[in-house]
């Protein structure tokens, strides 16, 4: 996929993976991998931005006695999954456009 | 590699950076190893899995140029060019300049003395050849004289035939000889084709250069 086009829809996938539970880094990468590639290395950055923008929060659980890190999507965070809806339609009317005369 | 040493390069590498960058980062790659362990996998492979320990330096010393600037707006679906598409080296650029500038101050004075030498030695080449050319038209005009000036030559028949003789050798040795100038003439040009075509490879490697930085 184009990577411009996979870079802004992976921060939605991130956002959406945390929607209805918190998760952690090593499933949410799981979680999304089915709808796009995505490794480790390229997840880090995305949740920095996200947690620098106030979309998501983290905290840390004792799981197995280590610490994991936990997302949780906020309500700026949730908004952005809303704005993606109306995006959504507009991608639809580029891509009729572009397959118009066929 | 084992998770410890993994760790423990990463740190390393990532010398520089704001400490609590640093320990975030190893955090995070240490957690995945863990959760990976857990899932099933190896010590090795958990590490592997992470893939080229300086590519993830570059995301994380990418992301860090751009988290000083927290006003930065959210890009929605948005094709500007991203950090995590070309990461260029904040500090790399720095050196980079200098190196180009010692180049510059360097190869100047070097360059003209090479191309002068290249340029000397490529007309001193065609410079031969003229004198090859002309050694092959006195072989044949002597040659030539020789043939000619037998009627009038006072000693008796051999020495007539012998002069006859030695004329023809030499006009017959000048044509080959002058043919010989000619390939030695196509190849000089050749040459100067090529050292062309190689200036030109030159230039462009250098302009490609100047759009990279």
């Amino acid at each position: 996929m184009d990577t411009q086009l996979k870079r802004g829809l992976l921060e939605i996938c991130v956002l959406a993976a945390i929607k209805n539970e918190d998760s952690y880094g090593y499933k949410i990468i799981r979680d999304i991998k089915p709808y796009l590639t995505i490794s480790e290395s390229t997840l880090y950055p995305i949740l920095k931005r996200l947690h620098m923008s106030g979309m998501i929060s983290e905290y840390s659980i004792e799981h197995n006695g280590r610490l994991r890190k936990y997302y949780h999507i906020n309500d700026s965070g949730l908004d952005r999954l809303e704005e993606f809806d109306d995006e959504w339609q507009k991608i639809v009317a580029i891509y009729k456009f572009v397959k118009r005369n066929d | 590699m084992n998770k410890q040493e993994f760790l423990t390069e990463l740190k390393k590498k990532l010398k520089g950076l704001a400490p609590d960058e640093i320990a975030g980062s190893i955090e995070y790659y240490g957690e995945m190893i863990d959760d990976a362990m857990e899932d099933g996998m190896s010590e090795e492979e958990a590490v592997e899995s992470l893939g080229d320990i300086d590519d993830i330096v570059s995301q994380i010393r990418g992301q860090e140029r751009t988290s000083s600037s927290p006003h930065k707006p959210e890009p929605s679906v948005s094709y500007e060019p991203t950090e995590n598409v070309m990461p260029a080296d904040n500090n790399k650029k720095g050196t980079n300049v200098v190196l180009i500038i010692i180049l510059i101050i360097v190869g100047i004075p070097l360059g003209i003395g090479v191309i002068s030498t290249v340029f000397g030695i490529y007309t001193g080449m065609w410079g031969t050849l003229v004198g090859l050319y002309a050694s092959a038209v006195g072989i044949g005009i002597s040659g030539a004289a020789l043939i000619i000036s037998c009627p009038f030559i006072q000693s008796g028949l051999p020495e007539i035939l012998v002069q006859f003789g030695v004329g023809f050798i030499l006009l017959g040795l000048s044509i080959p000889f002058f043919m010989l100038c000619n390939l030695i003439a196509k190849g000089l040009v050749e040459l100067a084709k090529l050292i062309i075509s190689l200036i030109q490879k030159l230039i462009k490697g250098v302009k490609k250069y100047e759009n990279i930085i």
